[in-house]
């Protein structure tokens, strides 16, 4: 369909502002919880809520942590990974409050 | 489980698997019934007779590699060792009802613990679902929402985690 200059114009916008979006989520450091039924069975919504906090305190805003469903690695449960982009992906197992501290300042020092 | 809350979490889990844009929660009391348990309800795609029929299996998923399949087992048992038990109710393309109960005065019914860091983390990160907090004793009854929809105008996420941590304490302990 024909589309005037004005509404090209529109849509390049739109599709600049997706694209930035895009790269923004590349480059986010992404921590990756294991909250299915062993991981929660485990302690992960504890290791989770430390993991959170500290991003939250040090207002790391390239960090996500993000909680995944699936069961990974489940006797090796609470499981954390860490996928940066073009690195390979990290996986910490047994992970307890002490660890998942430790975990968050690595990640909070490598996104600054 | 160590905690009822953390049970809770790992259905409302299973919930946004199956594309639930809204879950109610009810968390109720009765001293007079010696009863504690929850209820959880989705509008996610709901599951088969047959996927129903099995659902409560030990290692029955429907998730392929990415389940265990023990989370509703996993329910099953543990409140059937505290004197209760687990009930699904579901219905393909109109969701999944699960309840769960225990006897309260049984040593084997693990503690409610914190609700509120439940009800935090999973509306954490997911701006669209929609979750009603429900809280029933034997004299009281208060409900809170996040998320559009309803008659009311809905809570913030953060109001919502905080009022389910105060209703929870005020049907368990009476304060």
């Amino acid at each position: 369909m024909a589309k005037s200059t004005a509404e090209l114009q529109e849509m390049r916008e739109q599709m600049a502002g997706q694209m930035s979006l895009r790269v923004e989520d590349k480059n986010a450091i992404r921590v990756v919880v294991g909250m299915g039924t062993c991981g929660i069975a485990a302690g992960a919504r504890d290791i989770m809520r430390v993991i959170v906090d500290e991003v939250g305190a040090h207002n790391a805003t390239h960090v996500k942590v993000i909680m995944d469903g699936n069961n990974k690695d489940a006797e090796n449960a609470p499981v954390v990974e860490i996928h940066v982009l073009g690195k390979d992906t990290v996986t910490y197992t047994k992970v307890d409050a002490a660890k998942a501290k430790q975990i968050a300042a690595e990640v909070i020092g490598e996104a600054k | 489980m160590r905690e009822i809350s953390e049970s809770i979490l790992d259905i409302l889990m299973n919930s946004e698997r199956a594309g639930a844009r809204k879950t109610e929660l009810e968390l109720f009391f009765s001293e007079r019934e010696d009863i504690i348990g929850f209820e959880v309800r989705d509008d996610g795609r709901g599951m088969s007779r047959e996927t129903l029929r099995h659902a409560a299996d030990p290692f029955f998923s429907t998730g392929g590699e990415r389940g265990a399949g023990l989370g509703l087992s996993l329910l099953k048992s543990e409140a059937e060792q505290a004197g209760g038990g687990m009930k699904i109710e579901s219905r393909e393309g109109c969701g999944t009802r699960v309840r769960a109960w225990y006897r309260a005065s049984s040593l084997d019914t693990p503690p409610v613990g914190d609700i509120g860091l439940t009800a935090e983390l999973f509306l954490s990160g997911r701006p669209g679902m929609e979750l009603v907090f429900r809280c029933r004793s034997d004299t009281l009854c208060r409900e809170c929402r996040t998320g559009a929809g309803g008659g009311e105008a809905p809570d913030s996420p953060q109001t919502v985690c905080q009022r389910v941590r105060e209703m929870a304490a005020e049907i368990i302990h009476g304060k």
